[in-house]
């Protein structure tokens, strides 16, 4: 076996080509049968070509109108208009005159554009999406293309041309929805004033009103947006992993800026999905009714999942794809389901996606081609066809009981043109004569409701009854309308007094939302009259979302004690801590004093007081935590809540605090661990002495002393100072000699570089090793003090290496520190560069010889640390990409430069911050969110960090965190096999992360002393739930979903919780389960395997079926390896309980 | 765009040296601010301000009137209007807070070298009501202060009133008189800056049927807002036949566009640019393509009737 790097030849200086997709140079033929041949499609369906180039080129988005023609939006300039280049992109109508599933008439509606990424017909002329601007085209003239341009909207950004403006779409109440992607920051003027969205969202517009407000944000690339049929959205990201997302209205997902709290999508570790309808009707199948259709563009896939109600949510289970595919070419980005019921993609047709990581010019561009799929169930007739356009407007009314939401939606819009004024008399008749004995009644009158809506005309009376229909989803509805005519009904939050107390979870979270945009303090009392009931995730963060934004309406009531709990202290409790309302500590601390509170309220309110509190109130805190009667686990509480006080908005209890030394003794590691931080924090002197006595003491448990000696620093005088070199020098534990160094780095940086170097020549624990490195890196200035100081020095090269890897993980080149390192430590290697030759010769090794498995293996390996940063389906690392699709839509030599030049191409979202805060910290991670008060960053350890935004002074863009150097770990064989492997993920194949919910993280029992003594004494099952001595380690399943038994941490000798021999591993998963109900698992094969729920024995079956209640349960599992050599897979069959599996 | 990328496109048009008039600092405001200016061979002129900025570059009649007004005289006109700006540059922070934005917009209007600054805010300020007006009213003189060293002349456009539209467009006519106040505080502005005014508040007192919207001019809106320009620079006629003029005016608008606020910049200019920061060398070229039509403006305007 040789090593890689005498292969690779060391070329600095070579010209390195400008293609990131060198290996593509097998471009497929441009014939759309061929392309079809490699389609695979559902079973029972069928797939044939409505339109393709030279007709159509390069569709973005596709929408149809009234007559069932679809207009596409076709863009041949992206992703940059050259110097010199006419931007001439074009609105295009395709037409199937004769009714043959085949386009045979194509109109250039408009010309001229500049990358329109959206259209949508209506209004008379088509909306669309053109740069900077909304536009609205009409053809006034009947000669079928458009004469008259006007700009309806202009100020959106277009700092991305695939984030500018897009994914157009008319709601159910005809209303105009349209998103913008995270890099775009707009600035639009309205008659109501600008309005601004900085980032990603979800717009909501009435184009004559010129009303305009931000539905929901958040999200990278929201390219898909549907409602169902009860006008609930849901939307996919092309650039998230967490595929079907629940839109709660007002609600932010991933990405948003300056916000505390996000909401999630419903299948965390999924591939990025492109589009989005909620396809039904009578052409389809009973089981596709209400399916959703989106795209995995990377891995060539049209994919299909199925929703269900969950809570006032819903969770989302994936079904079997509706087309897949090898072919490189097939990129489906958009998808309508027609009037005849049959469902059209388009194919934007490129073997180069997007132009963030492949040249904007890059010849192997695509900008000619393009198709448009029509997928239809094999033998099931198609929807009759209905002429809406020219018929009278009590027909059109009939339409809107069509069994398809499609013909729906287009009666409304056409509706909706021909007028209030014609339409309203009609509409007032048809729901007078609709016949409430009919099982529609409901579902038509809505219908009414919405095209009221769609007039802005206000009907108390069909909305009213509309509010106690039988059908929850409909009520939820009905909540939706009444804020849009708050300001024309009297009391209109009175109209949403029962909604928040609906048995249904969705009407009380639409109710609650609903009545935040109703600015009065009764609706705020209503508001929060939803936490007397169970609060599921959504609407806990929708009750949540309400309090922040209601806070300038309740909080003065609360103070002027005009607000109304009706006895439930805890709705008030609920809203101060949603909305961190610090000005009604006062209140709260009169409630506390009035002794007039439960066991339970007492201890949440002292927390709350912790948290919002000033000194004299924490003061009451710490009184309390201190005193005679308090238990030691309320006192931990108590003593928390003072921490993060100072932690977080540095203040601490008024007055003598010496009375803290009490926790100082005393049985509780934990407590004293609290009470020295305390006494650390908030710098007691007459504590000092017993702190450096805790710290310098050497029989103790070691987590006082670590505690002791960060606290020691605090004071950071002299006599700390002395006490921490001695500790550094002198103590014969090499974490806590690290701990000390690392603090020293903060207070004496040259004394701290001395002591270290002595250290290191003799050190073995290379944890302490990396932290003490990283805390010269973290001092501003301090890395250099290390580097003078290992001058002439030597130092052995592992800890050099750590060192190194350690300035890789700051995201800053150091190249002082580096290169002393180097040199210190006698390393000789540096990164190899390939030229354009070697890389081709690379890449055709890969896809000859490289062997997947092999490569999985070495991804796993514990050495290299993949998984530390990087996820695949989830399970894993966040620091870095989920890895789920990257082969399907990286290039191999792509994945080749990543791995050996990982700071080349850096992906979206994954550029370090390096933050330098105002005690001269630098503390460098990826950026994760940013709220009103802090930063928060994830380190290279895969650690967030919360940094208080008053204590930054400066961001800067960092590299990647990716280390430099890892292919050193491999040979050339082996580097081969990982591409390969990591070539096929998301591909078709083995290495596609399956659509069944499947354990992919669990935890393995570490064989420590601690764990063996537990084993061997007890045999109580209970230790299997949330015994605290027990280390547990995470493991990854693959990503065929298996964990493979070789490599689990494994008990050498008999342990007494196991009727078996030697060689046992203890693993565990979580579930989290939504409501109390039935879940089912699935295991692959039971032998060997003892189970445990909850620390509860379960008798080892498949399927097994567990009754459990809502929350978070532990699912342990011995493994008798004597007998088992299977790897374990476990999976979750539809459940009642919405249960899924969670990280450890 | 970094205001150090965007490189000034002077040089290559201008041979002379820039005639730009340092005023004596005169202590002593008048009273009132002149309501006419006059340009001058030479003249380059950068144009400030939000939406009504922004399409008149798309519209070209302000620029064409100004331009035929002055058929012999080398004039140029950059046009840096962002929808929904504030005298605070609150559109132009792009990934940067507002700050930011404004400073770089300060530098680039300082590296185009401007002899004149129309500048047209107040317009989106005005949605604050009274209550922001002495902040509008300071911020405006810091954008004075921090545009002075370009020693252009300035010219301050005071806001056009809102029409009320039909219905169920909303009255946008209440907010007149905020705009009033607005507007007087900009002819105060503008006479202790010894700047000048073009009355768009009086010349467009009554927009009926010149709004899209009621808060955005048609095309006849900017006619007329046109003429008012003409007005000011003493050429009373709109110029007939302007259509050619004003058609390469708009198209060199357009290229201006893609020089200064590209798309893609994410990738050209900032943090992604160690990705696609090579094709960064395509959008200098657009300062040689609007320079050649500056020159055909010119030899257009030289053949007006």
């Amino acid at each position: 076996m040789f090593q890689r790097s005498a292969l690779f030849v060391m070329c600095l200086f070579a010209p390195i080509a400008a293609y990131a997709q060198r290996d593509l140079t097998d471009i497929p033929v441009p014939d759309p049968m061929e392309e079809l041949k490699t389609f695979v499609v559902a079973k029972g369906f069928e797939v044939n070509l409505f339109a393709a180039d030279p007709q159509i080129h390069k569709p973005i988005q596709i929408n149809f109108d009234p007559q069932g023609r679809l207009w596409v939006a076709a863009s041949e300039v992206y992703p940059q208009i050259a110097p010199g280049q006419i931007a001439n992109d074009k609105i295009l109508i395709l037409e199937d005159t004769d009714g043959d599933g085949i386009s045979d008439k194509t109109t250039v509606f408009a010309d001229g554009l500049l990358i329109p990424t959206a259209v949508i017909p209506g209004d008379g002329g088509a909306y669309v999406a053109n740069s900077t601007e909304l536009l609205h085209l009409t053809d006034t003239d009947g000669d079928g293309k458009a004469d008259q341009s006007r700009i309806v909207l202009s100020g959106f950004g277009t700092e991305d041309t695939h984030h500018i403006l897009h994914t157009f779409r008319w709601g159910p109440e005809c209303l105009f929805y349209m998103n913008q992607s995270i890099y775009i920051h707009s600035h639009v003027e309205t008659p109501y004033g600008v309005k601004r969205l900085n980032a990603g969202g979800i717009w909501r517009f009435r184009p004559e009103t010129l009303q305009l407000d931000v539905l929901a944000r958040g999200w990278v690339n929201t390219w898909g947006h549907a409602f169902d049929k009860w006008g609930q959205s849901f939307v996919t990201d092309g650039a998230g992993g967490e595929g079907i997302n629940y839109l709660v209205p007002g609600a932010a997902y991933p990405t948003a800026y300056g916000v505390n709290e996000i909401l999630h999508g419903l299948n965390p570790g999924s591939p990025k999905y492109c589009g989005l309808e909620i396809v039904d009707g009578r052409h389809l199948p009973e089981d596709w009714q209400g399916s959703l259709i989106t795209h995995d563009f990377r891995g060539h896939r049209v994919c299909r999942f199925v929703v269900s109600d969950e809570g006032s949510g819903f969770s989302s289970q994936q079904m079997p794809d509706v087309i897949s595919t090898n072919h490189v070419a097939f990129r489906p980005i958009d998808v309508k389901q027609g009037l005849d019921g049959a469902i059209y993609i388009a194919d934007w047709y490129n073997p180069i996606i997007q132009h963030g990581e492949v040249d904007f010019r890059d010849p192997r561009r695509d900008h000619t081609h393009g198709r448009i799929w029509r997928v239809t169930a094999k033998g099931r007739p198609l929807v009759p066809q209905v002429k809406l356009v020219d018929m009278p407007v009590r027909y059109l009314l009939n339409e809107l009981n069509s069994p398809e939401m499609n013909t729906r939606t287009q009666a409304k819009r056409v509706l909706k043109e021909r007028g209030a004024d014609v339409v309203l008399p009609e509409l007032a008749s048809w729901v007078r004569h609709l016949d409430i004995e009919r099982a529609d009644y409901e579902p038509r009158l809505l219908e009414a409701l919405w095209m009221y809506q769609a007039f802005d005309t206000v009907n108390l009376q069909v909305l009213t009854e509309l509010l106690a229909a039988g059908s929850p989803q409909i009520r939820a509805a009905a909540v939706r309308v009444v804020p849009h005519w708050a300001d024309r009904i009297d009391q209109p939050e009175e109209l949403l007094a029962k909604a928040v107390h609906d048995e249904y979870p969705r009407v009380r979270l639409e109710a609650v939302r609903a009545l935040a945009a109703i600015p009065t303090v009764r609706s705020a009392e209503l508001a929060l009259a939803v936490i007397d009931h169970p609060l599921d995730g959504f609407l806990a963060y929708a009750t949540r979302q309400t309090c922040r934004e209601m806070k300038p309406i309740w909080l003065p009531a609360v103070i002027h004690r005009q607000f109304n709990t009706e006895g439930h202290l805890a709705r008030l409790i609920f809203a101060i801590e949603a909305a961190e309302a610090t000005e009604s500590i006062p209140l709260l601390v009169e409630s506390l004093q009035s002794g007039e509170l439960s066991a339970e309220e007492r201890p949440r309110l002292l927390q709350l007081i912790g948290a919002l509190g000033a000194p004299k109130h924490l003061r009451l805190v710490f009184d309390l935590s201190v005193a005679e009667k308090t238990s030691p686990e309320e006192a931990n509480h108590l003593l928390q809540a003072l921490i993060d006080a100072k932690q977080r908005r540095n203040v601490q209890p008024a007055g003598d605090l010496n009375a803290l030394s009490r926790w100082f003794q005393g049985d509780s590691t934990t407590l004293k661990v609290q009470a020295i931080t305390a006494a650390g924090l908030w710098k007691i002197e007459s504590l000092k002495s017993p702190l450096i006595e805790l710290a310098s003491r050497k029989d103790g448990p070691p987590e006082v002393s670590l505690a002791a000696i960060q606290s020691l620093s605090m004071f950071g005088d002299a006599a700390a100072i002395a006490a921490l070199t001695q500790i550094a020098r002198e103590s014969d534990s090499e974490p806590i000699r690290g701990r000390a160094l690392m603090e020293l780095v903060n207070l004496a940086p040259a004394k701290a570089a001395e002591s270290s170097i002595r250290w290191w020549q003799n050190s073995h624990d290379t944890g302490a090793q990396l932290q003490v490195m990283q805390a010269f890196l973290q001092k501003k200035g301090a890395a250099d003090v290390l580097a003078a100081a290992l001058d002439g020095q030597k130092i052995p090269e592992d800890v050099a290496k750590i060192g190194l890897r350690a300035v890789t993980g700051s995201g800053r080149p150091e190249p002082a520190l580096s290169a002393a390192l180097t040199k210190a430590g006698g390393i000789t290697n540096e990164p190899k560069m390939l030229t354009p030759e070697e890389m081709q010769a690379l890449v055709a090794v890969v896809k000859e010889q490289g062997n997947p498995a092999h490569g999985e293996a070495i991804f796993r390996r514990a050495d290299l640390s993949c998984f530390k940063c990087h996820a695949i389906g989830g399970a894993g690392g966040k620091v870095g990409p989920d890895l789920i699709s990257i082969g399907a839509s990286a290039q191999v030599d792509y994945l080749i430069d990543s791995l050996l030049l990982p700071n080349k191409n850096v992906k979206e979202g994954y550029q370090t911050a390096v933050v330098l805060t105002d005690e001269g910290k630098v503390l460098t991670g990826v950026k994760v969110r940013q709220s009103d008060t802090a930063l928060i960053i994830r380190d290279a350890e895969d650690k967030e960090l919360s940094i208080p935004l008053n204590t930054i002074e400066e961001v800067n863009n960092g590299s990647t965190l990716m280390p430099v150097g890892l292919t050193e770990k491999l040979t050339r064989a082996e580097l081969i096999d990982l591409v390969r492997f990591l070539s096929e993920l998301g591909k078709p194949g083995p290495y596609a992360v399956g659509t069944q919910p499947v354990a992919r993280q669990w935890v393995g029992l570490l064989p420590t002393d601690d764990s063996y003594r537990r084993l061997t004494r007890t045999s109580d099952a209970q230790l299997m739930a949330d015994d605290t001595s027990l280390t547990w380690a995470l493991q990854y399943a693959t990503v065929s979903g298996e964990l493979p038994l070789s490599g689990l941490p494994t008990f050498g000798t008999k342990v007494k919780l196991v009727q078996s021999n030697r060689y046992v591993s203890f693993v565990r998963t979580f579930l989290q389960t939504t409501m109390a109900g039935e879940t089912v698992l699935q295991w692959n094969d039971v032998t060997g395997l003892q189970i445990w729920i909850d620390g509860q024995p379960a008798n080892p079956a498949t399927p097994m079926k567990l009754e459990l209640p809502e929350g978070r349960h532990s699912l342990s599992v011995a493994i008798d390896l004597n007998v088992r050599q299977t790897p374990l897979k476990l999976e979750l069959l539809p459940s009642t309980s919405g249960a899924k599996f969670v990280a450890p | 765009m970094r205001a150090r990328d965007a490189i000034c496109w002077l040089s290559l048009v201008f041979v002379g040296s820039a005639s730009a008039a340092v005023f004596a600092a005169d202590d002593s405001a008048p009273d009132v601010a002149p309501t006419t200016f006059e340009l001058r061979d030479g003249d380059r002129v950068v144009l400030l301000g939000g939406t009504f900025i922004e399409r008149e570059g798309q519209y070209g009649y302000i620029e064409t009137a100004l331009t035929a007004a002055y058929p012999y005289q080398q004039i140029t006109f950059r046009n840096l209007g962002w929808s929904g700006d504030t005298v605070w540059a609150e559109s132009r922070g792009v990934f940067d807070p507002p700050a930011v934005g404004y400073q770089r917009m300060v530098d680039l209007v300082t590296e185009l070298k401007p002899t004149v600054i129309i500048l047209a805010y107040g317009q989106n300020e005005a949605f604050a009501g009274d209550a922001g007006l002495e902040k509008f009213r300071q911020q405006y003189r810091k954008l004075c202060d921090d545009l002075s060293p370009t020693q252009a002349r300035l010219v301050f456009v005071t806001p056009y009133l809102f029409e009320k539209a039909d219905p169920p467009l909303p009255d946008a006519s209440r907010w007149n008189p905020a705009l009033q106040s607005y507007a007087q505080a900009i002819r105060e502005l503008a006479a202790e800056r010894h700047g000048s005014v073009v009355d768009l508040t009086a010349a467009l007192a009554d927009v009926t049927g010149r709004t899209e919207n009621g808060i955005h001019l048609t095309s006849q809106g900017y006619q007329r807002a046109a003429l008012a320009f003409s007005d000011a620079v003493g050429v009373s006629q709109p110029v007939p036949g302007t259509g050619e003029l004003q058609q390469k005016i708009v198209e060199k608008n357009t290229l201006f566009f893609h020089r200064w606020r590209p798309q893609n910049i994410t990738y050209l200019f900032l943090f992604r640019k160690h990705e696609q920061g090579n094709n960064a060398v395509d959008i200098p070229m657009f300062d040689e393509l609007t320079a050649e039509a500056d020159q055909e403006i010119a030899k257009l305007r030289q053949s007006l009737p």
